[in-house]
Parts: structure tokens; C-alpha cells; sequence
């Protein structure tokens, strides 16, 4: 060591500088060329003294690589604790190694999911000429095969004659040497640290340098594994609360609540009954309530249809007399004149105390890292405490995890998380309730594998699947399908679908929350047979007080037919007969006959049951049909009937046959009123227009005696009548034909004499295209 | 002015006016259509034989109230009233008015044809009772007061000698009276006079104050 040959140098020394001074006390001051030294001593001395300065050379050197190594490791071992991204955290690692080895260029590279190829995470090429693609696939074979398998550094100092040489691609730069140290998690190696082309080639000594930073490199990657898949599951979590069921409320424009539902009663701690009739600001916080009134007077005056809001936060004052934090989203609409607003509670207490608790971990873990990296510096084994820190850190995010688990599987009504290809990887209690005995997450199922029992993604028209849509507009879409559940039951239900967004904010997942609406859907469906059913009673009803007139209105045909054919048996029989007269006649009476048949199906269509079916439909038509039923009343009132029809008229979707009946009705109740006029103007004018882009309008105009003021809003009451044989049915069914129609049905008096009375219903949309 | 009777055709549908006026074609009657009341009446000349097809239910004027306008006007043109709705009240109505028959929609041609044949009879007998009348009116304003006095007191039944006494005139007087009434009137004997002076009474109410 450099130790004894520094101090056998010294000893050397030593002994000469006795021996001269040995020679001076005995001899005095004698010139120098009487010195005698003994030749062999010096010789000895100087020997030793070259020995100990390369001695101490050695050292100081080995000292400085010593010195080199230690920083190249703490920097390492920083770039573990300071990068959550491994990319970043690699490139850090392999530069120190590089520069610490003296390498000329490497890589480092992951093992892909298959285990067969190496993809590259950080490649420094070193300024060699390489025209590889570095994008090619890197298989496992050769020497790094040998690393993988058996998990400790291995290099080749001869690499152009060993037999890895050819498996090298052409055109990759020249390799005189390599090493490759392998990445291990958990035991198994993932990844590898390469290095080559180090002048003089590899040493153990830098194998097992080598091995220290893919140790490193090692903890960076599972460090950032771990914090990406718990990232990934806060984030999932939380998307899943946010869409949890939510109080909802609604207040009148006194701000005096009408709606409470159950979520909103657990919410607050009112039940409905202490709350219906109250004013909301109950639940309000004292301070807020001032804020509250102005908010929702401008709403309510807004008069702006729907507004909906962003959610805000706001606080909320329960019942107990507790305060909590709460997200509160606003929608605003009318029914009549009558504003009303609805108010979508969320209770995020929960939520901000999740966040809180998140904060402070995170904080803590952040002081914890700074510590360390403290410490660090002295001591870089204590990265094995800084990983138990960790793992009690995740372990807290899972406990967080089992939690929200526990929330989720709590919702009454089935959630689920999607991928992009279908596949569920989360469903909570609800959902597996419906299909006892899968598990659609374990199984890999999807979505519509689950709730429709198919091969294939849901396609329109009946189903359009959200997806597309979410992925296409990071906005949250509903749509209503028809589920099946495990036992083949159906239900109609309304999916709330929105997107889960990652770091760089593309849609990776969506959640769906299923609400079922098969009840609210059947009543609605009755409610419409029930309509139905009742017009197609009032129809017959029109039908039998039309009929005589009807059946007149069939006479005119036939006799015209009668007249035309005995006209050619007269010729014929005279002899005079004329061929092309003749046929003249005949085709003259086949006319007569299809219009018979034309009147037959018109009462024939009129009267059917009608399935309440909708379809495009054109009013114009619908207006020629009802003036031709209500002709022979037409002509018996002695009325003219005058039509100003708009022929560029927009199609509506409408119910064909309940629409001509509310036609037909106010036909018959405008004749009617003319009919008892004295022999004066009695004229009937049905106008249809266009009102702006989105309604038809139809007007029907009399010259009758009009309506006494107290009548006028009556007549749409259910059996109210002027007539004497009425049944007061026509004009309430009417109106509530109009009204499921999405449109309006009223009465004007007119200026002169007479009323008209008018509807307007929707136009159908898509049909802008063709109005140039 | 065309003396051969038409039939005139009032209706608002187009396929019975077209329709009867091929049928009225085919056995050689002259036919002439409307589709409105006010149409016929704007063009209709009195003096022109024939016979009305009427429906009783149009737009504007009806059937009934176009007889109504006729017998005021003292048209006495036979109308024959072809309705699809054949309500009994119409009807009574319509022949109240003065229709000479009531056919309910649909018809039967050959009786439609008989009852016109009928009626354009009817026409040509009153319009060769209203021409004779006519021919006697014109002969009764030759006569002077006095043989108009004479002439009523023959039609009375009184004998020339009390139509002497009644007059204060002579038998003789009377008698040469009696000569010329018969004379102006070309009637052949008294009771020739009183068929005449019977049908002038009648077709003009005021010729009654002739005779006081």
C-alpha cells in the first residue's frame, strides 16, 4: 500500500541523512568532495522514493475515481428522487454512468409488455455514425439476452469477434466493446442500461458500476410506475363520485321550493313535506342569502329559456345547523308563463376532505423527499428507508382506493368505467347485481357484451353508442338505450356518459352512470294511447255528425254516373252512337266512380284507429283532406271555403290523422258558427304560413257571429258547449292533440266579425338545405 | 228568339251539369247549364220556353230561394228540384214554392227525362194559356164603359130587358151593346162571354173593379 512504501522511502532516507550527519560531527567542516556516502544506501533510498511517489500517484488517482463514483451515484440516486417521470430520471442515470465509465455511447431501453423486444426510453448515440433506425424493434437475443436472463452485468471487450457480432444490423456504428447492465423489479429483469465503445475496454470494476446505476435506474422505474397507476385510480375515483346521484331541487318563482327529491332530503335533512311550500333559502347560510335572491331574480327574469350553468361552489346549511361545501348548478325554463329553476346539488364535503387529506399527504411526502435528498448527500443507502416511506404512501392511496370503492358500490344505480375499446374496468355493486355471477371487470367484458348482449358496439338509430361522441368533444353526452339485464329483462335507461381525460388531456376512459326511466317511459306511453284512444273516440263522434253529409256528398258522383251512362244506352239504342262520344261518356262516369271511392276512403281513413304514429308530413295535405270531408257541410251552411295555402311550407312530424281531426274540428265549429247566419257573406278561409324557420302556422277564419267574451277562453274546456247537441269534446282534445305535438292552440276574435282560431307546431328540422 | 223549350240546369257540381247535359243531348233537348243561381238569373230571358233543374243546397243563392225570386218576378217556369239531400221539410218547401216535382240524388235518368218531358208540357200549356189570356185582355180594352157595364151584367145571368132597366136605357140600346161586346170579343154566345170574362178576371185581379 502506498502507506509502507512511502514510509520505507522514508526509513531510507532517514538512514542516509544519519549517516552524513555522522560524517560532518566527526570530520568538522571538511569540503564537500571529502564526503563519502555510502553508494549502495543512496541507491536504496532513491528506489524507494520513486516507489513511494508513484505509490502516492496510485492513490491519489484511485482516490479521485473514488471521489468520481460517489458523486456520479448521489447524482443518481437525486435524479431517482427528483423525477417521477422515469425518461427524465434514465437520462440522468445513463450520463452519469457514461461519464463515470467512459463510454462512448449506450442506450437505456425497457422490456415491452410481450418480453421480446427493447423499446428505447433514452439512446445516446454518442456521435457515432449509426444509420439505424432507432425505432426498428431491438429483439432479446444475443448478449443482451444473457443480461435478461441472468440479471447481472455481462460485457464483451472483443465484441467484433465474438459471436454476437452478427446479429448487429447493417449500417449500425461500428462496436468495439459492450456492456449491458440489466433494470430489475421485484427480481425479474425489465430493462437494461447499455454502454459501449469505452477506449481500453470494460473491467469488472465497471460491471459492477454498471449494476449500481441499473440498480438506480431499477427504483426510478418502479417509482414511477407505482405513482402513474395510482395517479391513474385518484383520478378514475374521483370522475366516479362527481357523477354520483345528486340532490335536486326545484323553487318557484317566490324561490319557494316545489321539488325535493330523496338525495336532497338526505342532503339537507329536511323530508320533502318540511320543505314544499318554504322558501329555499332554509338551506342557506344566513350570509349567502342576499347573493342567493339577486342570483336567482336575474335568472328568473333572464327569461333566457334554459341557462344552465357552470357548477359553482357554494355552502350549504343542513338542517342540524351544519355548514358544508357544496357544488351547485343552476338550470332555468318556463312552463306557461311560470318560471321555474332547478337546482342540482352536489355535497362535496366528502370530496374537499379527500382533497385535504390528498394535499397534505402530498405535501408531506414532498418535505419528506426534500429531507431526503438532504440526506442523501451523506448517505445514499438511506434510499431503502425513503422506499418503506413509499410504500406506506400507496398504501394509503389504496386504503383511499377501498374507500371510493366503498362509495361507488353505495350509488344505488349501476356505474361503470370504459376504455376506449368497450372493455369495463369498473363497475360497481349495482351493476354486478344485474348480472349475478360475471364479473365484467375480472372477464374483460364489454360494455355491450354486459347491458345489451351483443357481439358488436351499439350503432344508431336505436342505440347510438356515447363513445365516439365523449372521445370527440371531451364533453359529457345522454343517451337513452334499452338494457337487458342478466335475466334478459329489459329496461329503458338514461346513460350519463363523460369522459376521463389523462395528463395530456385525451379522453382514455369514460364513465357511464345508468338511470333507469322504464317507468317514467311507460307512463308516457300510455299517456299517449290513452290520447289516442280518446280522439279516436271523438273522431267517430265527428264521423257521425258528418255522416248524412257524407253520404250525400257520395250521391253527386253516382248520379252524375247515372246520367252519363244512360246518355250512351240512349244513343246506342237510337242507333245514332257515336264511338268517340261513348267513350267520352264512360270515362266521364269512371271518373265519377273513383271519385265515390276517393270520398269512401277518405271517412274510412278518417275513422281508423290510427297507432299513434309519426311521421313527416305536409299541413297543405292534411288541409285539402279536411276541406274535402267538410265539404257537404260546406255546401249545406251554404258557405264558400277559401284556401290561401303557403306552398313552400315546411313539413312537420306530426300524427297524421289526429292533426286533419283538429283540422276537421275547427272546420265543422267555423261552418257551424255560419250557419247561423242570416243570408249574408258566410266564407270560411284556412290559411297555413310560415312562422320565422321553426313553426307552421294554420289559421281558420270564419265570418260567423263570433264568441261572447266568457266563452272565449272556455271553449277548450272539456264539455263545455254553446250547441245544442254538442258534446263540448272537439276542442279540448284538440288542444291536447296540439299540445303533445310541442305546439300551441288559441282563438282570436277578428276585427270585423268572426274568429279565427290558430295552431302552430314545430317544423320538422334538417329541412334548412333546401331553402335557397 | 229560339221557340224550342230548354232545360235549364242549375248546379254547383260540375259533374252533374256536365253529366245531365249529355243525357238532355242524347234525346234531342235543348239544355243549357249553371253551376249558381245568380249566373242563371243574370242571363235568363222569360220569354224563352223550357224547365228548371234545380239542387236546393248551392253556395250564394239556393235552389229554394231562386224559386222564391221567380215567383215574385211572376215567372211561372216549371222547376223540377234534384237534391242529394232529400229531407221531407226541403221538399214540402220546394213544392210550396211552386216545384212541379221533387227527385232525390241519385236519380233514376228515365224518370228524370219523363218528369222533364212533363214539365216543359206543363210550360207550353201555361204559356198557351197566358198567350190566350193575353189575345182576351187585349180584346176586353177594345170594349167602351158602357158595353163593359152591359157585358157584366150579361155575365151576371140578367136578361136584357132588367139590363135595359138597370142602365136606364133602351131594350133596343142594350141590345146593339150586346152586338158589339160579342162582336169585339169574337164570342160565339153568353156562355162563350162568361168563360172569357172568367179568365180575364182571373189572370188580372184589377179587371174584377171593372165589374163593380
Amino acid at each position: 500500500m502506498t502507506n509502507s512504501s512511502s514510509e520505507r522511502a522514508f526509513v531510507s532516507l532517514q538512514r542516509v541523512v544519519r549517516h552524513l550527519q555522522q560524517h560532518t560531527r566527526k570530520q568538522g567542516h571538511r569540503p564537500a568532495e571529502s564526503l563519502q556516502v555510502p553508494s549502495e544506501q543512496l541507491e536504496d533510498a532513491l528506489a524507494e522514493l520513486l516507489r513511494a511517489r508513484d505509490a502516492l500517484r496510485d492513490a491519489l488517482q484511485e482516490s479521485r475515481q473514488r471521489d468520481a463514483e460517489a458523486t456520479a451515484l448521489l447524482e443518481s440516486a437525486r435524479a431517482v428522487l427528483e423525477y417521477h417521470e422515469f425518461g427524465d430520471a434514465a437520462r440522468t442515470i445513463f450520463h452519469c454512468c457514461k461519464k463515470l465509465i467512459g463510454a462512448a455511447a449506450g442506450y437505456v431501453a425497457l422490456l415491452d409488455p410481450d418480453g421480446t423486444n427493447n423499446e428505447i426510453v433514452y439512446l445516446d448515440a454518442g456521435g457515432l455514425p449509426c444509420a439505424v433506425d432507432p425505432t426498428l424493434p431491438m429483439p432479446i437475443r444475443g448478449l443482451r439476452a444473457e443480461a435478461y436472463r441472468t440479471g447481472r452485468a455481462v460485457y464483451d471487450n472483443s465484441f467484433p469477434d465474438s459471436e454476437w457480432a452478427r446479429l448487429i444490423p447493417p449500417q449500425h456504428a461500428p462496436l468495439q466493446n459492450v456492456l449491458f447492465a440489466p433494470l430489475t423489479i421485484k427480481g425479474k429483469a425489465v430493462g437494461l442500461l447499455g454502454v459501449a465503445n469505452k477506449p481500453g475496454g470494460f473491467t469488472e470494476h465497471d460491471a459492477r458500476m454498471a449494476s449500481a446505476f441499473g440498480e438506480f435506474a431499477s427504483v426510478a422505474l418502479h417509482n414511477s410506475r407505482t405513482l402513474e397507476s395510482l395517479e391513474t385510480s385518484e383520478k378514475r375515483f374521483r370522475s366516479v363520485v362527481e357523477t354520483a346521484g345528486d340532490a335536486i331541487v326545484s323553487v318557484d318563482r317566490r324561490g319557494d321550493v316545489v321539488f325535493w327529491n330523496d338525495a336532497a332530503e338526505e342532503t339537507f335533512g329536511y323530508a320533502a313535506g318540511e320543505l314544499l311550500g318554504k322558501p329555499l333559502v332554509t338551506v342557506i347560510p344566513e350570509r349567502f342569502r342576499e347573493a342567493h335572491r339577486e342570483r336567482m331574480q336575474r335568472l328568473v327574469s333572464g327569461r333566457a329559456g334554459r341557462i344552465i350553468g357552470r357548477p359553482e361552489e357554494t355552502v350549504g346549511l343542513r338542517k342540524s345547523g351544519a355548514e358544508f361545501p357544496m357544488e351547485l348548478s343552476v338550470a332555468a325554463w318556463q312552463v306557461g308563463n311560470e318560471p321555474f329553476l332547478t337546482g342540482i346539488i352536489r355535497d362535496i364535503s366528502r370530496r374537499k376532505r379527500a382533497d385535504a387529506a390528498l394535499r397534505k399527504a402530498r405535501d408531506e411526502l414532498e418535505t419528506r423527499v426534500a429531507e431526503r435528498t438532504a440526506e442523501l448527500t451523506l448517505a445514499n443507502l438511506q434510499l431503502r428507508n425513503e422506499n418503506t416511506e413509499r410504500r406506506r404512501a400507496e398504501a394509503a392511496l389504496r386504503e383511499s382506493r377501498a374507500f371510493l370503492q366503498t362509495v361507488i358500490d353505495g350509488m344505488p344505480e349501476p356505474v361503470l368505467v370504459i376504455d376506449r375499446d368497450h372493455r369495463v374496468v369498473l363497475a360497481n355493486q349495482a351493476l354486478r347485481d344485474d348480472y349475478p355471477g360475471k364479473d365484467p371487470v375480472a372477464d374483460r367484458l364489454a360494455c355491450y357484451q354486459v347491458s345489451h348482449h351483443r357481439n358488436a358496439p351499439c350503432g344508431a338509430p336505436e342505440h347510438v353508442c356515447p363513445l365516439p361522441d365523449v372521445v370527440a368533444t371531451g364533453a359529457p353526452v345522454t343517451v337513452t338505450h334499452t338494457h337487458c339485464n342478466a335475466d334478459g329483462n329489459e329496461a329503458v335507461v338514461e346513460v350519463i356518459a363523460a369522459p376521463i381525460f389523462d395528463k395530456k388531456g385525451r379522453v382514455v376512459q369514460m364513465i357511464e352512470s345508468c338511470h333507469d326511466i322504464t317507468a317514467r317511459v311507460r307512463a308516457e306511453e300510455q299517456a299517449r294511447q290513452r290520447q289516442a284512444e280518446l280522439a279516436h273516440v271523438a273522431r267517430l263522434g265527428i264521423m257521425a255528425e258528418m255522416a248524412t253529409g257524407l253520404a250525400h256528398e257520395l250521391n253527386q258522383p253516382l248520379s252524375a254516373i247515372v246520367a252519363y251512362i244512360h246518355a250512351c244506352l240512349l244513343r246506342i239504342r237510337s242507333g245514332a252512337a257515336d264511338p268517340a262520344e261513348l267513350l267520352d261518356n264512360m270515362e266521364r262516369a269512371a271518373a265519377q266512380a273513383q271519385r265515390a271511392g276517393d270520398i269512401v276512403d277518405r271517412i274510412r281513413d278518417f275513422t281508423c284507429k290510427g297507432e299513434a304514429r309519426r311521421t313527416e308530413v305536409n299541413i297543405n295535405t292534411l288541409v285539402r283532406e279536411a276541406a274535402d270531408l267538410a265539404k257537404p257541410e260546406a255546401r249545406r251552411c251554404g258557405v264558400r271555403v277559401h284556401l290561401d295555402l303557403d306552398e313552400l311550407l315546411a313539413p312537420v312530424v306530426a300524427d297524421s290523422v289526429q292533426i286533419e281531426q283538429v283540422i276537421v274540428n275547427l272546420l265543422r265549429n267555423a261552418l257551424e258558427a255560419m250557419s247561423e247566419n242570416g243570408n249574408d257573406d258566410r266564407t270560411l278561409t284556412i290559411r297555413t304560413s310560415m312562422l320565422g324557420t321553426e313553426s307552421v302556422q294554420l289559421a281558420v277564419r270564419d265570418t260567423g257571429p263570433g264568441l261572447a267574451d266568457e266563452h272565449a277562453e272556455r271553449v277548450f274546456t272539456r264539455f263545455f258547449t254553446t250547441k245544442a247537441d254538442g258534446m263540448g269534446m272537439g276542442l279540448s282534445i284538440s288542444r291536447s292533440i296540439i299540445d303533445t305535438h310541442g305546439g300551441r292552440l288559441w282563438m282570436t276574435p277578428n276585427p270585423d266579425r268572426g274568429v279565427t282560431f290558430q295552431f302552430t307546431l314545430p317544423a320538422a328540422p334538417g329541412d334548412l338545405q333546401d331553402d335557397n | 228568339m229560339t221557340t224550342d223549350p230548354t232545360v235549364f240546369v242549375v248546379d254547383d257540381d260540375q259533374a252533374i251539369r256536365e253529366s245531365l247535359h249529355r243525357l238532355m243531348e242524347s234525346v234531342g233537348l235543348a239544355v243549357q247549364t249553371y253551376p249558381t243561381a245568380e249566373a242563371f238569373l243574370e242571363s235568363y230571358d222569360p220569354a224563352r220556353p223550357g224547365c228548371l233543374v234545380l239542387d236546393i243546397r248551392m253556395p250564394g243563392m239556393t235552389g229554394l230561394e231562386l224559386q222564391e225570386k221567380l215567383a215574385r218576378d211572376r215567372i211561372t217556369m216549371p222547376a223540377i228540384i234534384v237534391s242529394a239531400h232529400g229531407d221531407v221539410e226541403k221538399a214540402v218547401q220546394a213544392m210550396k214554392a211552386g216545384a212541379v216535382d221533387f227527385l232525390k240524388k241519385p236519380f233514376r235518368a228515365e224518370v228524370l227525362l219523363d218528369r222533364i218531358r212533363q214539365a216543359l208540357d206543363l210550360d207550353a200549356r201555361i204559356r198557351r194559356k197566358a198567350a190566350e189570356r193575353a189575345e182576351i185582355a187585349a180584346r176586353f180594352d177594345l170594349l167602351t164603359p158602357r158595353e163593359s157595364e152591359v157585358l157584366a151584367l150579361l155575365v151576371d145571368g140578367k136578361a136584357p130587358k132588367e139590363i135595359a132597366f138597370k142602365l136606364g136605357l133602351s131594350r133596343k140600346t142594350v141590345d146593339v151593346h150586346r152586338g158589339h161586346v160579342m162582336t169585339k170579343l169574337r164570342a160565339d154566345s153568353v156562355v162563350d162571354l162568361v168563360r172569357m170574362a172568367q179568365i180575364h178576371a182571373a189572370a188580372e185581379p184589377t179587371a174584377a173593379s171593372k165589374f163593380p
